[in-house]
């Protein structure tokens, strides 16, 4: 045995010490391992949130949201990563660490009961999370990321379902009071009777929608609320027509746009009915 | 050895004259099939049943001439026989649907015209996918879209049927309920009132359901007669609670019925039965 012979041996070992420090020392099986286990009790954490019912409820599971969040990009930034993959590591860490900030902003909004905020806050959430999740399922990562979809799709419909019942509440709100003033009014049995009527009842009609349009819409429902209220706008339109056709005393007009307006109506009914305003819907009067 | 490799040739050739090659014969098939296809695709949507039982009796001659023509053809052997075969199968089962098409368009039946284009349809969809399968470009493939515009006529030709129909009905009905007078004003007086109010309704919706459905759209024909239930069923529960006494129950079920009656009208009004839906009385 001599020196010579262990030449080669000994520049190979050189070698493999030299790429394996160049490598960050770790493998990615090894770092997506890691970091799942890492990630693993923070989603059990956020798996045991309960879908929130009210504001306050909605807070808190915001909050243990940022927290947990906060805390699995910590622990993630603690592990070694691969060195080639240091970029797209932190890629993902910073994705997941983005969710943290509409967390917190839902947990403050829902606090002060800031609608608004709060519709805001709880469809940034989703969104940051979807897109935590995908890069993280994108690198190979099961729990970290990915984890963090069920609980905040929870929280989601949780704070969907808030924001509806509050919707719902202060639009049937805004309508029974609509409705009583209607009520109130006399249609009279002439056509300038029924124009004079229709002059006080639209400015009613047009304030009750104005208002429910600048209601905070529940996230998630923006289309179905549209739908509903561009129904109505064509309600009220025709009422317009039919006013300008009563004070014109153009009977037939009236009655051709009355043919209309049972149609109209019926449509926006069936969508206020669908979505839960009944009394702004058939037992409504507009 | 040359006489060896000539009889061997003679041989196979005699082991192959089982017929063409799968290639020549969807060739051939599709060159007999294409002006059949043509006619019937380029034949006008029918807009009346003696229209349909034209067309209808347009196509079963030219099905019934394509099978003809496809059983002449020599086919291929083995596997493909088989294959073929049952396309060809599958193209005739076309023909008496279609047929019986022409006979219930003849008689203008519109429970057995929507019956009819149904299976004519299902039996196309087969042949079609056998045909394709085949690697058929257009014998059976070409014939379900041929099809295809035929059923859309018969579809609309029932369905100006069914609204006639149904508005009618409605009018009727419009006009038997306004002769009900009006509702007493005592608990008793107006459930007397909805007693008649109901049983008309009751008439309604099912003479409602035995017309015909326009074939293609029994989802929506369904959907309709659901909503009529619904409607219904609070008007009864209604009425119910004010024969009980309990006159909260009836206010709280007649606007329920009031909701289901505007999902209802909703329904009629999208199918094109306004009298029926939203601008009835």
């Amino acid at each position: 045995m001599s020196l010579h012979r262990f030449g080669p041996l000994v520049g190979t070992l050189a070698l493999a010490a030299g790429l394996a420090a160049c490598g960050g020392g770790v493998s990615k099986s090894s770092f997506v391992s890691k970091a799942d286990g890492a990630c693993g009790s923070g989603n059990a954490t956020l798996g045991g949130v309960a879908k929130p019912t009210n504001l306050p409820e909605l807070a808190t599971a915001a909050g243990t949201v940022a927290t947990t969040v906060d805390t699995q990009a910590g622990a993630l930034r603690a592990i070694k990563a691969p060195g080639d993959d240091k970029a797209a590591i932190a890629g993902v860490i910073a994705a997941l660490a983005d969710v943290a900030a509409p967390a917190r902003a839902l947990q403050d909004a829902a606090g002060k009961a800031d609608d608004a905020a709060t519709a805001r806050a709880v469809t940034a959430l989703k969104a940051k999370v979807d897109a935590a999740s995908t890069q993280a399922t994108t690198y190979g990562l099961t729990a970290c990321g990915a984890g963090l979809q069920t609980p905040v799709n929870t929280v989601f419909d949780g704070g969907k379902a808030v924001l509806k019942a509050a919707y719902v509440a202060r639009a049937d709100a805004l309508c029974t009071a609509a409705n009583r003033k209607a009520d109130a009014l006399n249609q009279g049995s002439s056509l300038a009777a029924y124009g004079r009527y229709l002059v006080i009842y639209i400015p009613i009609e047009e304030k009750l929608f104005a208002d429910i349009k600048a209601l905070v819409t529940p996230p998630g429902d923006e289309a179905t609320v549209a739908d509903m209220l561009a129904a109505q706008d064509k309600v009220i339109a025709n009422d317009k027509d039919t006013r300008a056709a009563a004070q014109k005393g153009d009977s037939a007009q009236v009655d051709r746009l009355g043919d209309l307006n049972n149609t109209f109506v019926t449509q926006s009914n069936s969508k206020f009915d669908a979505y839960g305003l009944r009394n702004c819907g058939t037992l409504g009067n507009f | 050895m040359l006489i060896p490799a000539v009889a061997l040739a003679a041989a196979l050739t005699a082991c192959g004259d089982d017929g063409p090659n799968k290639a020549e014969f969807v060739a051939k098939a599709d060159a007999a099939c294409a002006p059949g296809n043509n006619a019937i695709s380029t034949t006008a949507k029918p807009t009346n049943a003696p229209q349909v039982a034209t067309a209808s009796g347009t196509a079963v001659t030219t099905i019934d001439s394509q099978v003809t023509a496809l059983r002449a053809l020599k086919m291929p052997g083995g596997k493909d026989k088989a294959q073929i075969q049952a396309i060809v199968a599958a193209i005739a089962d076309v023909s008496a649907p279609t047929k019986a098409l022409q006979d219930a368009a003849g008689k203008t039946d519109d429970a057995a015209m929507a019956k009819a284009a149904l299976d004519m349809q299902a039996k196309a969809d087969a042949a079609n996918k056998s045909a394709e399968a085949y690697g058929l470009a257009q014998c059976g493939t070409q014939l379900k879209f041929g099809l295809g515009n035929m059923f859309d006529g018969v579809k609309n030709v029932v369905k100006a049927t069914y609204v006639q129909k149904a508005e009618t009905l409605c009018r009727e009905y419009y006009r038997k309920s306004d002769a009900l007078g009006v509702p007493g004003s005592t608990p008793a007086s107006f459930a007397r009132y909805l007693d008649s109010f109901l049983t008309l309704t009751t008439k309604l919706v099912t003479d409602i359901k035995a017309i015909p459905t326009p074939p293609g759209d029994e989802a929506t024909i369904a959907d309709i007669g659901t909503a009529m239930d619904a409607a219904l069923g609070k008007f009864k529960d209604a009425g119910e609670a004010l024969k009980a006494g309990n006159g909260r129950l009836a206010i709280g079920l007649f606007e329920e019925a009031d909701v289901a009656n505007t999902a209802m009208n909703a329904r009629f009004d999208a199918y094109g039965l306004p009298v029926c839906g939203s601008t009835g009385p």
